[in-house]
């Protein structure tokens, strides 16, 4: 009896698991390497998050699919200003977001907000790990995320409507049609939400009533075999209503106002198949995202605070895939970014403008079908910084049908930012002001002519212009498909940045003020590990696990440290100790132990899904905010004041998140989904802003013309 | 009544000074902790542009050998060592005043710096790059705190040549563990000093 049981228990998990293989084996993706390639071919870390899984978890922003998936952790960026992605250890400032390949743009404060993004027409995700800056350029240093939208192959119309806690609701449609030679989409989502407050005493919520639009369309056209061409177009507004308490000079005042957060961008392909050998691909794409703020006290009705930001990027590009043999293929590419960006924290309302040029090529060779070799390098010249050349390395090597091990090596890097270097920002509240670099020397003359300098810390012709910050990384990985039903992967990791631009003092003013410029002065290194592994047991129960173990480090400060040259004191004794290796934690906002454990229960004859999520992060610690917008001062770790995070530090608790969802099928056309993110209503509002409590939801999807 | 303490200590311990043997090699520095120093304090701040009200622009002099503070009218003599003004500290020589001061910053263990370490350079005050310039402090933007950095070791020579070292312990009154922005007061500073009396390096 037992003996039959399981053999029948083998059976079907070879007929399932068989048949979702080879829907994976056939998937192809173009992020890695630009050039069409199977999933299963792709010598880098590589991820795919499909609309399924979406769809599973019914996230509808894209914070709320990433955060979930291991290795991949949502930090909220530097002033509380929304959040971003940190990608094997690296800042949100480092990875790249695109959306069908083009570049999204709105680094305000450096990452970009990630609720811009609605999931409603995403086909997929995927995620390439460690840089592929040898294709991209600049901020492709940790690692590049490409969201695929819906390629219009079939007619369609599908709605959906998610409502749930603090007044929140998601509405989408997205419809596609096809005739003859001619395909075309739309999507369309309205968002809003009353937002949150974590902190109820104090005047205004965390986060403000906000209410967006997002409009996406793409139309395609192929003339024949030779000829296509592509148009999308995409729009989205925000309009936040303000209110709260903003600390200034020691003092509060309660503020409110309105924001406006508008970005759109348009994109024309053309596609040029000249023969099975040889494609070209010409494109433009043209973006602006422009944000206004304007604060007036609340009793006062005075202007308090205006802020204006308008970002402008045209990219012109041509790429060739030319197929020499069956074992050897080449991806030449050429472009030019001009971009400009006009802020009120520039100074000016003069546009600053950067240009670059670029060209890269890969090489992709196969000289059997076990072993696989991509090598490629790219130049980037602008006249901010010097030329960059970022080469790469990747070999994936399958020991057999079961096993294939990769290794990469390459090069990342990140230009300096303009707000590195045009940044003129004065906060007067908190008593600082920091300078770009290419306007420091001029304020601190100025400041020194009006006689209002007190001291300076750093001789004025001591100041150099800044530089790319850069990165040398390894990745070495193995997947192993144990059998069917159970997949086992890992993938070491070891970042080296160099040229961190990092703050530093510059000099004091007579009123106390601290000036703060940029410079080129971190060195550190990422390093860890990464593994998942993946278990169906029959048709039902899919068990995931992923984990992530990382070292965040700063090599001048453990340098320091190995020497003896940093201290604590105790504040009770006043005795000063020499801080030991072991007890120099790392990096800010990075936690060692990452874990996220996915359990989905199907059951096929009631059409029903059940999905739980658990993602634990360990504890990590909190540098300085520099900025205050929520009334709240969030207290920085470093209570020993030796500026770095050591063990006599205060560190932000571990904490697990669960998510579940579940969902029924009514037919084939309707389907309901309700679900709870954060049952355990984990929150931690002073040092987490952005950890909503308990979140439930209730959505409805239904297919009006079945695809 | 603290300053009075002091005073009274630093005339105790002269007196042993004077009672041990006179070779000045093997004297110990005279150790004294001043608690509550005013640096220019502030009575509030301007609800608007934030700049502090209150305070009279001026240094507090202090002198070591005595740990008195000398009346800024006499700014332009040799009586004072060393001046506290917010963050910002001056020594009294090249632009800030007529002595022969000089002071650099250790990186160290206070009571384990047994002696000038060879080969020291003093630096001198250059408005507006001082000697000893604002790496005692790190400033925390969010919380709005100055915090003395553990392991800043100032190492002085004062306005009459003799040497001394001192150690900044906090900037608020009364030195909380724990310091903050709206209910502590700042600019007064917590400190710790050994002065050498007898014109030697050494500090034990």
């Amino acid at each position: 009896m037992i003996k039959r049981v399981s053999l029948l228990f083998f059976v079907i998990c070879n007929s399932v698991n068989s048949q979702q293989d080879s829907l994976y084996l056939k998937e192809v993706s173009i992020t890695a390497t630009r050039s069409e390639r199977l999933i299963t071919s792709i010598p880098l870390p590589f991820q795919v998050l499909n609309s399924n899984t979406i769809h599973l978890n019914s996230s509808v922003r894209l914070q709320d699919v990433l955060s979930e998936q291991a290795g991949l952790s949502i930090v909220p960026q530097v002033n509380g200003l929304g959040n971003g992605i940190q990608i094997q250890g690296l800042n949100p400032d480092y990875t790249l977001i695109l959306i069908d390949g083009e570049p999204l743009i709105g680094r305000y404060t450096g990452s970009l907000e990630l609720s811009r993004i609605s999931t409603g027409n995403i086909k997929k995700i995927e995620i390439v790990k460690g840089p592929s800056s040898s294709l991209y350029g600049s901020d492709a240093l940790a690692g590049v995320i490409n969201i695929i939208t819906d390629q219009a192959y079939s007619k369609k119309l599908n709605l959906g409507i998610q409502c749930s806690s603090r007044n929140t609701w998601d509405l989408n449609a997205l419809g596609s049609y096809s005739y003859k030679k001619w395909r075309a989409n739309a999507f369309v989502n309205r968002f809003s939400s009353n937002g949150y407050d974590l902190s109820p005493d104090i005047y205004g919520q965390t986060v403000s009533p906000f209410t967006n639009y997002t409009l996406s369309s793409k139309l395609f056209y192929t003339l024949n075999s030779h000829h296509e061409f592509q148009l999308n177009f995409r729009q989205f507004n925000e309009y936040q209503n303000n209110h709260y308490q903003v600390i200034n000079a020691k003092d509060s005042i309660k503020v409110e106002g309105k924001g406006i957060v508008e970005d759109w961008n348009v994109n024309p392909i053309y596609k040029f198949i000249c023969n099975p050998r040889l494609a070209l691909n010409a494109s433009y794409y043209y973006s602006q995202y422009k944000t206004k703020t304007e604060l007036n006290g609340l009793e006062s009705q005075t202007l308090f605070y205006k802020d204006k930001f308008n970002q402008k990027f045209n990219r012109l590009e041509l790429i060739g895939n030319f197929k020499l043999n069956s074992k050897n293929k080449f991806v030449l590419g050429l472009g030019n970014v001009s971009e400009s960006i006009q802020s009120s924290r520039y100074g000016d309302e003069n546009a600053k403008k950067q240009n670059t040029e670029y060209t890269f090529i890969q090489h992709e060779w196969e000289p059997t079908p076990s072993w696989n070799i991509i090598t490629g390098f790219r130049i980037d010249n602008n006249s901010a910084y010097s030329m960059q050349w970022s080469p790469k390395f990747a070999m994936q090597y399958k020991v057999n049908s079961k096993t294939s091990v990769k290794f990469s090596i390459g090069t990342g890097f990140k230009a300096p930012d303009f707000r590195q270097l045009y940044l003129n920002f004065n906060n007067e509240a908190a008593s600082y002001s920091v300078y770009g670099t290419q306007v420091v020397v001029n304020e601190l003359l100025k400041l020194k002519d009006q006689n209002l300098l007190d001291q300076i810390y750093i001789p004025l012709d001591n100041y150099t212009k800044i530089d790319a910050e850069s990165s040398l990384a390894f990745n070495m990985g193995l997947i192993h498909q144990l059998n069917k039903s159970m997949r086992f992967d890992f993938n070491l990791f070891r970042n080296d940045l160099e040229g961190l631009i990092e703050t530093q003092i510059v000099a004091t003013t007579k009123n106390q003020r601290n000036i703060y410029s940029y410079t080129n002065i971190k060195r550190a290194y990422t390093t860890g590990i990464e593994t998942n592994f993946s278990y169906t047991i029959f048709k039902k129960l899919n068990i995931s696990l992923g984990v992530q173990y990382l070292l965040a480090k700063d090599k001048n400060v453990e340098s320091q440290v190995r020497n003896g040259q940093i201290y604590h004191r105790d504040p009770i004794t006043l005795e000063t100790y020499k801080i030991k290796s072991n007890e120099y934690f790392g990096l800010s906002n990075r936690s060692r132990n990452q874990l996220s454990l996915k359990l989905n229960y199907t059951i096929p004859k009631m059409n029903i899904d059940l999905s739980c999520r658990f993602i634990y992060r360990s504890k990590f610690g909190l540098s300085s905010t520099s900025g205050n917008v929520s009334g709240i001062t969030v207290p920085q770790s470093d209570i020993n004041s030796n500026g770095i995070l050591d063990k006599y530090d205060l560190f932000v608790n571990g904490y697990t998140l669960t998510n579940i969802t579940l969902g029924k099928k009514l037919g084939e056309l309707f389907e309901i989904q309700i679900g709870s993110e954060n049952v355990s209503n984990y929150k931690d509002p002073v040092h987490i802003p952005n950890l909503v409590g308990r979140n439930l939801f209730i959505n409805l999807h239904y297919k009006l013309i079945k695809s | 009544m603290k300053l009075f303490t002091l005073f009274i200590l630093i005339i105790f311990c002269s007196l042993i000074y004077s009672c041990t043997d006179d070779n000045p090699s093997t004297t110990p520095g005279i150790s004294t902790t001043i608690n509550n120093l005013p640096a220019d304090p502030t009575t509030g701040y301007d609800p608007v542009t934030g700049a502090p009200i209150g305070d009279k622009k001026l240094f507090t002099f202090l002198k070591l050998a005595d740990s008195s503070i000398i009346p800024n009218s006499d700014s332009a003599t040799n009586r004072w060592d060393i001046g506290f003004k917010a963050t910002t500290i001056i020594i009294n020589s090249g632009t800030s005043g007529p002595g022969q001061a000089g002071a650099f910053i250790f990186n160290g263990i206070f009571k384990d710096l047994k002696s000038v370490p060879k080969d020291s350079f003093f630096k001198t005050d250059n408005f507006p790059l001082y000697a000893i310039g604002k790496s005692w402090s790190l400033y925390d933007n969010s919380a709005m705190i100055v915090r003395a950095v553990p392991g800043k070791v100032i190492v002085l020579r004062t306005a009459d040549g003799k040497y001394a070292k001192m150690e900044i312990l906090s900037y608020y009154k009364n030195a909380p563990a724990n310091p903050n922005a709206f209910v502590d007061q700042a600019r007064y500073y917590t400190l710790r000093y050994v002065y050498q009396a007898d014109g030697s390096k050494n500090f034990d």
